[in-house]
């Protein structure tokens, strides 16, 4: 059986440059940079992100400091490449989790019988129930203020669409004559799953990931600007703009480059995700 | 009704006062992603309907006959039109949308192929069909009653009732009844009908057959009726046109064509039908083979990769839509030209 | 149909039942996992150690795990939700006057989205492919990118303290308030005839329901713009095309009305997501609502107020969800067929 090989998205040259839209060409080279920020950023910083010095406080971007410095006098952009790996990292991992996470749930209530689908289903509905924000500040009460809570807690409210993506698709997928064909020949359940399903059903769901990691980094942001997120002072994009914030009048820069760069960095994903989505499914979407 | 003359180019049997006159009509869609690509569905397609006649429209699955009928209005939004739409003078090609408007419905009137999918779900079944009057200004009383009466003569029972339901709530051959009722209703002097009978069972289709013949009679109504049976063309129609590949490939009286249909393709139709009457249905895509691709067409005739007389020049030629010396009909073939001419060619 | 739309309301409200007692169950299982004495916090650091045990006892904190389970569901029957660290007062006291700042705030913007998102999401799918879609496109997905409460700093910091055209902060300027009805402002001044009062209370609303609307305008947009289109290929739209109908008609009668369903499921999520996202904002905007009050409670680390906030939101966004079924029951005679099951007619005929 083909379906021994990977999903058709990546058997298929998705990624082909040369034909693809100048736009779409843009935002999967800003996710390129993004994620070598987010593995080389701490060399590229040209200081040290936790350095105060507060005689060089609020230098406007200058040609010694590029983005300027915050009001504890530290390297805006220094600060900017190093909080590429909480925001970005973190976003990565509370995304990758759910999916993974989500993808296991639906695939044993594949299997399972029909009330455990049911309660599984009912447990999704709960927890999409809770908005993120509001989640985060319980697990946040609950376990501290940390980006390692806020990681859970994105976990936790995540999984459940993911679950629902997965469900619909194994569904298509299991009614297909191939699996059905499968089925005849007498393999394990296990087997089924793994081998023949679950590699026909997940394109959807790389593409999700692609395009939630964009929405993921704004939640992170904005759980640290809250204060339920990463703790100042580290270098967190968000934390970064909450400090800023109340220098906006004197010195703009502290809070606007994070904001901006957080801006980019969802937008880039989003595009992405949207060019990703437009290959897999042979259609112009929105 | 059928008199036909020969004239140039064309197989019309009108005399020179066809009611809708299409010359040359092509039918482009951009292809989704294709950034300004497009992909011609229909070419170069002549086809003419004169006051009160039947034509019926044939080919096989995805052969164009849809897009035809939905281009003759303009009803695809992405569809690029080519070619002429003579209607009572005017040209629907170049007219106005605004312009266009007043014939839609009014003057031309359209039962989409599907009818599980031509009514709105979330509107009444009355207001539906009054839709093409009440835009027109016709009070909404008045148009309800006459949407019971269009319901009435297509022989739904309890018509006044049935204005008030949904269309979930009606079968298969209730809601083609019901599409036909919209069509009628605003009373036009051209009806496209795109395969009416196809959704229905035998008994059935019948009736709804019938019915349209009995409106057309009634008001002098010309048909344009495409389908896949050609049982229904020689029950029920004047003048055949045959599609193959978004081209019309043969066009003549009803008569001739089951006589002896010149192009290998309608020959290839009626070898599988071993009696031509009312009772023997056939479906077209018996044919060995399978349709081309429109994206990639084959080269010289769109034919020859199923045809079992092609020659040398078939490949490399686009066979023209000519009429035949001393015949009513218009064939694209190079094979079907009688041999003198061919010689002479 | 009566019979079966009855028991379509009692599976549902069943289904409600449930969804109330599993967020507690959450939020109990969140209680627990606190590190540190739970009767400590409920009394406050100052408590001395007996009044500590008076808590103690009468939360049932003595009790084996489940008894302690059944205590606090006893005590959500009954509305309490536990009391403020940090106010001192009840968390459903606490709750009842943020909530009208809030209702306000998210009201505005729903009605915004309603206004801008949802036809230009039309525009977009009227004008599919060509110029005015690819830039409805963008602006929809850059919008979407904006991290909220930054983009509330940053208008704030514009119109309000560097063109001074709109206030910066609060609900209403000093000595304009009305009178206390329901606690929201613009609400409040109408009722008391003020119409300056009224005015400076839009104008007080206005940056905030802006800043909260723009990504969930993005997001509408974005349905809008799809669904519609998938509308406007549909064999019945097509059909009123070929009727004569107005592109105008076919896109509101035809189009609009068919696609409804998704909207109303959207718009009432977003009133969900909306109460999440006014957590970021009403800070910002001085604005004191049940997500400031959240906020605020975080950190202080005031526990109880934080999960009743939790709760109280959860139980929130399921009744948003009841409610968007039953929209959708009345208005759609497919999904009304769907739910209670009913026959075809043409069966029979
Ligand atoms: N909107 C569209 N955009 C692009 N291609 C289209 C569109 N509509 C139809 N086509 C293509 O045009 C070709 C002809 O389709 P059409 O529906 O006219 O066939 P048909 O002759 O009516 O077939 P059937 O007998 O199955 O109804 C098909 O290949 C189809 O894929
Ligand atoms: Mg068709």
């Amino acid at each position: 059986m083909t379906s021994m090989t990977t999903s058709a998205l990546l058997r298929r040259p998705v990624l082909r440059l040369r034909r693809m839209p100048k736009l779409d060409r843009a935002a999967f080279a800003m996710v390129g940079l993004l994620l070598l920020t987010v593995a080389f950023g701490p060399l590229l910083a040209p200081y040290d992100p936790y350095h105060v010095d507060l005689g060089q406080a609020m230098l406007p971007p200058g040609a010694e400091h590029w983005l300027g410095t915050d009001s504890s006098g530290r390297d805006v952009l220094s600060r900017v490449l190093y909080g590429a790996r909480p925001t970005i990292l973190g976003s990565l991992c509370a995304v990758g989790l759910s999916a993974l996470i989500g993808v296991t749930v639906a695939s044993l209530a594949a299997l399972a019988p029909r009330w455990v689908d049911d309660a599984i289903m009912r447990i999704c509905d709960i927890a999409l129930s809770l908005p993120i924000m509001v989640m985060a500040l319980g697990i946040s009460v609950a376990l501290g203020p940390s980006l390692r809570s806020a990681i859970i807690a994105m976990v936790l409210s995540w999984w459940p669409s993911f679950t629902r993506l997965a469900r619909a698709e194994i569904r298509t997928t299991m009614t297909s004559t191939y699996v059905e064909s499968a089925v005849i020949t007498g393999v394990s359940r296990w087997r089924l799953m793994t081998r023949h399903v679950l590699p026909n059903s997940l394109d959807s769901v790389y593409v999700q990931v692609t395009l939630e990691i964009g929405g993921a980094t704004l939640i992170m942001a904005g759980l640290s600007f809250i204060g339920a997120g990463a703790q100042p002072p580290s270098a967190e994009w968000g934390a970064m703009v909450e400090s800023g914030s109340r220098f906006l009048t004197s010195a703009w820069w502290t809070a606007v480059v994070p904001g901006a760069v957080i801006t980019l960095t969802a937008l880039a994903f989003a595009l992405a995700g949207d060019a990703l989505r437009a290959r897999t499914s042979g259609r112009e979407v929105m | 009704m059928r008199t036909p003359r020969n004239t140039p180019a064309s197989d019309s049997s009108a005399d020179g006062e066809a009611l809708l006159d299409v010359r040359g009509l092509s039918v482009d869609f951009p292809v989704a992603g294709g950034r300004g690509r497009t992909l011609r569905i229909v070419r170069e397609l002549d086809l003419t309907v004169a006051p009160g006649e039947r034509v019926a429209l044939v080919g096989e699955s995805g052969s164009g006959k849809s897009v035809t009928a939905r281009a003759l209005l303009r009803l695809d939004r992405h569809a690029v039109i080519g070619g002429q739409i003579l209607f009572e003078g005017r040209d629907l090609v170049t007219l106005t949308e605004r312009e266009l408007r007043r014939i839609r419905g009014t003057r031309i009137a359209m039962v989409l192929q599907d009818p599980q999918t031509t009514l709105n779900p979330v509107l009444s079944i009355g207001d539906q069909l009054a839709e093409t009057l009440t835009i027109r200004g016709v009070p909404r009383k008045a148009a309800l009653v006459r949407a019971r009466e269009a319901l009435d003569r297509l022989g739904v029972a309890r018509a006044g009732e049935r204005l008030r339901a949904y269309p979930h709530e009606f079968s298969g051959g209730m809601r083609q009844r019901v599409c036909l009722a919209m069509a009628i209703i605003g009373d036009p002097a051209v009806l496209i009908a795109d395969e009416p009978t196809t959704a229905l069972d035998v008994r059935v289709q019948q009736q709804v057959l019938e019915l349209i013949d009995e409106l057309a009679a009634e008001s002098g109504m010309a048909v344009l009726l495409i389908t896949h049976d050609l049982g229904v063309v020689a029950g029920y129609a004047d003048r055949v046109a045959v599609m193959y590949a978004g081209r019309k490939i043969e066009g003549s009286g009803v008569e001739d064509f089951f006589a002896a249909p010149r192009h290998p393709y309608a020959q290839g139709l009626l070898r599988s039908v071993p009696r031509v009457d009312r009772d023997v249905s056939t479906d077209l895509d018996l044919i060995p083979g399978t349709p081309p691709n429109p994206a990639e067409p084959p080269s010289g005739c769109a034919f020859h990769p199923r045809c079992d007389r092609w020659v040398e020049r078939c490949l490399t030629e686009i066979p023209e839509l000519r009429v035949l010396q001393d015949e009513e009909r218009a064939v694209a073939c190079h094979r079907a030209l009688p041999e003198r001419e061919e010689v002479v060619a | 149909m009566d019979r079966r739309l009855t028991r379509y309301l009692l599976r549902r409200l069943w289904l409600v039942v449930l969804a109330v007692w599993g967020l507690a169950t959450l939020v109990f299982f969140m209680i627990k996992a606190i590190p540190g004495d739970e009767a400590q916090s409920a009394a406050g650091i100052t408590a001395t150690p007996e009044q500590v045990e008076v808590v103690r006892e009468r939360l049932g904190l003595n009790l084996p795990l489940w008894g302690q389970y059944l205590a606090y569901l006893g005590r959500l029957l009954h509305g309490d939700l536990g009391s403020s660290i940090f106010t001192f007062r009840p968390v459903t006291a606490d709750l009842g006057g943020a909530l009208p700042a809030t209702v306000e705030l998210v009201a505005a913007a729903v009605l915004l989205n309603l206004l801008i998102g949802v036809p230009v999401g039309m525009l977009a799918a009227a004008y599919e492919r060509r110029r005015p879609d690819a830039a409805i496109r963008l602006g929809a997905i850059a919008g979407g990118a904006l991290p909220l409460f930054w983009l509330g700093l940053i208008l704030q910091h514009l119109f309000g303290a560097r063109l001074g055209i709109l206030p910066i902060s609060g609900t209403q300027s000093m000595g304009m308030e009305a009178p206390r009805v329901t606690g929201m402002a613009t609400v409040d001044s109408l009722l008391a005839g003020d119409l300056m009062g009224w005015w400076d209370a839009v104008q007080h609303l206005v940056l905030p329901a802006v800043t909260l609307s723009v990504p969930f305008i993005a997001f509408a947009v974005r349905l809008v713009r799809t669904s519609m289109i998938t509308a406007l290929e549909a064999d019945h739209v097509v059909m009123a095309r070929a009727k004569g109908a107005s592109p105008l008609r076919v896109m509101l009668q035809h189009g609009l009305r068919t696609c409804l369903g998704p909207i109303v499921t959207l718009i009432g999520m977003q009133t969900g997501w909306m109460i999440g996202a006014a957590v970021l904002i009403e800070g910002v905007f001085g604005r004191p609502g049940v997500g400031a009050y959240l906020t605020e409670a975080v950190q202080q680390k005031d526990t109880f107020a934080v999960l009743g906030v939790v709760l109280f939101t959860g139980v929130t966004v399921t009744l948003v969800n009841l409610a968007v079924d039953l929209v959708q029951l009345v208005s759609d005679p497919r999904v009304r067929a769907a739910q209670l099951g009913a026959s075809p007619l043409g069966a029979k005929a």
